[in-house]
């Protein structure tokens, strides 16, 4: 939602309540100087990046968890629903929500690509996070999951996401946000992960909506602050979309781990393509 | 003048094409007159003989598009049980699809006397008031249809008429701060170039200015102060406020579908412009005072104020609800509007005392085949205890948060379909639309002098003098100058209606109505 004018720097002189005040307080003054041009220009690439990103614009609320999770991720799998023959029998699973066998990933919706998950199991992840051993077996091969699942590997999951999340929440350091992370009361910055992998959503024929990732950097502090950027399972290589500063600029490339400084009271877009 | 018995529904003045039908609901009233304005501001009041179901009704042949009407309520004047029926004031029909004039704040706009308001006064209000103005219902649509963008698509631009379009250098002057300034491609380019979906108008119903506010040079820009839910704005005409605002109204809806934006008005249905019982007698206050505002249990003198605006509107009344239902649906299907956010919608909610989400005004709003299709936002709080309820107002559908601050009452898939009887309307091209003066119409508000007594909520003047400008009434002041008891100009005998006996009978679920016209 935008209010009026606010796309091209009116400020009504501070004055929240202007419902008397028929007058040019309140009118939006359209002789626009450099700043509110380049403001007004500014807008219309937000509304511009929401229209091309499904991701930013979702139907669903975020759930913080992975496909697999999501209570109602069958519906992801295709589509394409056999009839069941007049014997009873049928050659595929049924897919209607009552159906007990676990929720299908879809091959899309895996995550980062081969190379950032065999690292992320080898190499050094964020604290906390460990790539559980199996899980690119498992992603790598959504057919198989149309069989149910021992127990074990339910609880398993429990712990630790097979896939990353829809949504995930960071430090400055590149940590994931822990309970002692959302009770600082001095924090005024944080990382957002937007992924476009296991966007909960079908487009209106019927086929999953897969989008890029979105990673945003929010800087509420007066000065500027050094951002860690997350591990590489969360991304190898990352674009810069916008920074409210331009202490990077549109296209520049950062990977993963890098550091970033981010000038106050500003904020930083990246993005990378789907996972493979 | 020919008088015929007419129809209790539909309620409001409605032009069939050749005459116009007249209906108004008042429970408490005694007598009726409808009162007539020709051009030179002459009053003729007729005395309406028809009642069923509390509806006063009648049919007059001759009457058409742009004549200018009032209504005069005899009844009870008895605050403390309620009642305040004022024939002395002219009042507008609630239903009134357009107004002319706006109000003065003088003396003879109120009940009692400013120096003692223990004290009647009965001076006649007609000189100081707005006027209703029946409408030519008809218009060419063309192949407009809604943009019916989805809730998760959707980037909402909230906008008023004045603030967008008043200062854009590329808007004619005589079209700034109108709707058909909006409508103009300056202003629509920067919409479409923006990428946004939606226009949200603030107060675009007719509303009031108040007279304290005139008083102090400054006015009301906002515009949550509705007294005409059916009316668009007098103020925001660039092209006359004899019905021509209507028309106007349309075709801003027009150009900004053919742009793929949906509009969206801001709706003010939690309180009326009367404010308290120190108010002005405008409409509702000298129809039929009980049915339509909350009153205080065992006070019935004063108002049960939830909106901090000095009245609201009764929620469990039956009137209440078929007048905002019927204001919502006259809106989306005669008006082409995509949707509504509700102002202060916790004060809709308050059918008894709590704020109830199964209170019948979201019953209601859910079963409405109309309604419950268009884009629904609620402002989720209001003044009252428990008034705070964001997050808290159901969800009928599939739906999302809309905006910040508010959320979704109900959303729909955005398609919906046109009436039928608008649709067939269409072709038929209104006589009307060729009235259109080449001067704007002037702003509302002429500026009272003056100082006066205070109340809380309404600063009546003390003024004797008053001007109007909005309003041709330099001859009408010979015969009915201010001061008079009741004082009228020519009156038309009251005469029978050729079928009373008949109609006396019949009962309120007639609907025989004169649709063909809509």
């Amino acid at each position: 939602m935008i209010a009026h004018g606010d796309e091209l720097g009116r400020t009504q002189q501070g004055n929240n309540n202007v419902y008397c005040q028929d007058n040019e307080l309140s009118w939006i003054d359209w002789d626009l100087d450099d700043a509110d041009a380049a403001l007004l220009e500014f807008t219309r690439m937000l509304v511009k990046l929401r229209r091309e990103h499904p991701i930013l614009r979702r139907r669903r609320f975020f759930v913080g968890r992975g496909l697999e999770k999501v209570a109602d991720a069958s519906h992801l799998e295709p589509a394409t629903v056999e009839l069941r023959p007049p014997d009873g029998t049928s050659t595929r699973p049924s897919l209607s929500p009552a159906d007990d066998s676990p929720p299908q990933v879809a091959a899309s919706a895996v995550g980062p690509d081969a190379t950032a998950r065999s690292s992320a199991e080898s190499g050094p992840t964020a604290p906390g996070r460990t790539a559980k051993p199996g899980a690119t077996a498992k992603a790598g091969s959504p057919a198989a999951t149309a069989e149910p699942d021992g127990p074990d590997e339910t609880s398993a999951a429990d712990e630790t996401p097979e896939v990353l999340p829809d949504i995930e929440w960071f430090d400055i350091t590149g940590d994931r946000m822990d309970a002692v992370d959302w009770n600082n009361s001095y924090a005024r910055s944080v990382m957002v992960f937007l992924n476009g992998d296991v966007i909960s959503e079908r487009d209106a024929r019927g086929v999953p909506i897969v989008d890029d990732s979105f990673l945003m950097l929010l800087n509420a502090h007066y000065e500027s602050l050094d951002f860690v950027l997350p591990a590489q399972e969360y991304g190898t290589t990352w674009t810069v979309v916008l920074d409210t500063d331009h202490s990077v600029e549109p296209g520049d490339e950062l990977a993963a781990g890098d550091t970033l400084t981010a000038e106050g009271r500003s904020v930083v877009v990246l993005t990378r393509d789907p996972a493979a | 003048m020919q008088i015929w018995p007419g129809h209790p529904y539909p309620l409001g003045a409605t032009f069939d094409g050749s005459g116009t039908n007249f209906a108004l609901f008042s429970e408490v009233a005694d007598r009726v007159e409808l009162c007539l304005f020709d051009d030179d501001g002459v009053e003729t009041c007729i005395e309406i003989e028809e009642t069923d179901a509390h509806v006063w009704h009648l049919y007059l042949p001759t009457v058409g598009p742009g004549q200018r009407y009032g209504y005069r309520v005899h009844g009870p004047y008895d605050p403390e049980n309620g009642h305040r029926c004022d024939p002395s004031k002219l009042l507008l029909d609630p239903y009134a699809k357009a107004i002319d004039g706006q109000i003065d704040g003088d003396q003879s706009l109120f009940s009692y006397q400013f120096d003692d308001p223990d004290q009647r006064n009965t001076d006649d209000s007609s000189q100081h008031t707005m006027i209703s103005v029946v409408i030519n219902p008809f218009f060419d649509w063309g192949h407009d249809r809604p943009p019916g963008h989805d809730y998760h698509d959707s980037v909402i631009y909230e906008a008023h008429v004045r603030g967008l379009t008043m200062q854009h250098p590329d808007v004619p002057e005589e079209l700034r701060g109108t709707y058909a300034g909006i409508a103009h491609p300056a202003i629509i380019d920067h919409l479409s170039g923006l990428g946004i979906t939606a226009i949200e108008l603030m107060p675009v119903h007719q509303f009031v200015n108040d007279p304290h506010l005139v008083e102090k040079g400054l006015s009301n820009y906002w515009g949550y102060n509705t007294i005409g839910f059916f009316a668009p704005h007098n103020g925001y005409a660039g092209y006359g406020s004899r019905g021509e605002q209507v028309l106007e109204f349309k075709s801003m809806v027009k150009a900004l579908h053919e742009a793929d934006i949906e509009v969206i008005l801001d709706v003010v249905y939690n309180h009326t412009a009367e404010g308290n019982h120190q108010g002005p007698t405008l409409s509702f206050r000298g129809i039929d005072n009980a049915a339509y505002y909350r009153l205080v249990d065992d006070d019935r003198t004063h108002y049960f104020d939830t909106t901090g605006t000095g009245n609201s509107l009764l929620m469990r009344s039956p009137h209440v609800l078929q007048l905002i239902m019927d204001s919502l649906r006259y809106w989306v299907e005669e008006m082409h509007v995509d949707g509504f956010r509700f102002d202060l919608a916790a004060t809709l909610a308050r059918q008894f005392h709590e704020v109830d989400r199964l209170s019948a005004f979201f019953d209601i709003v859910q079963q409405d085949p109309i309604i419950s299709q268009s884009k629904l936002i609620a402002e989720p709080w209001d003044l009252g205890a428990g008034g705070y309820q964001v997050g808290g107002f159901p969800r009928c559908g599939p739906s999302g948060t809309a905006s910040s601050g508010t959320r979704s009452v109900t959303s729909g898939a955005g398609r919906r379909p046109r009436s039928p009887s608008s649709r067939a309307a269409s072709p038929a091209r209104p006589t009307c639309t060729s009235t259109r003066v080449a001067s704007p119409s002037p702003r509302s508000t002429s500026s009272p002098p003056t100082t006066g007594s205070r109340s809380p909520t309404w600063s009546p003047t003390t003024t004797s003098t008053t001007t109007r400008t909005a309003r041709a009434a330099t001859t009408a002041k010979a015969t009915t100058g201010p001061g008079t008891a009741a004082p009228r100009g020519r009156r038309t005998t009251p005469r029978s209606s050729s079928s009373g006996t008949g109609s006396a009978a019949t009962s309120s679920l007639r609907s025989c109505c004169p649709r063909a016209c809509r």
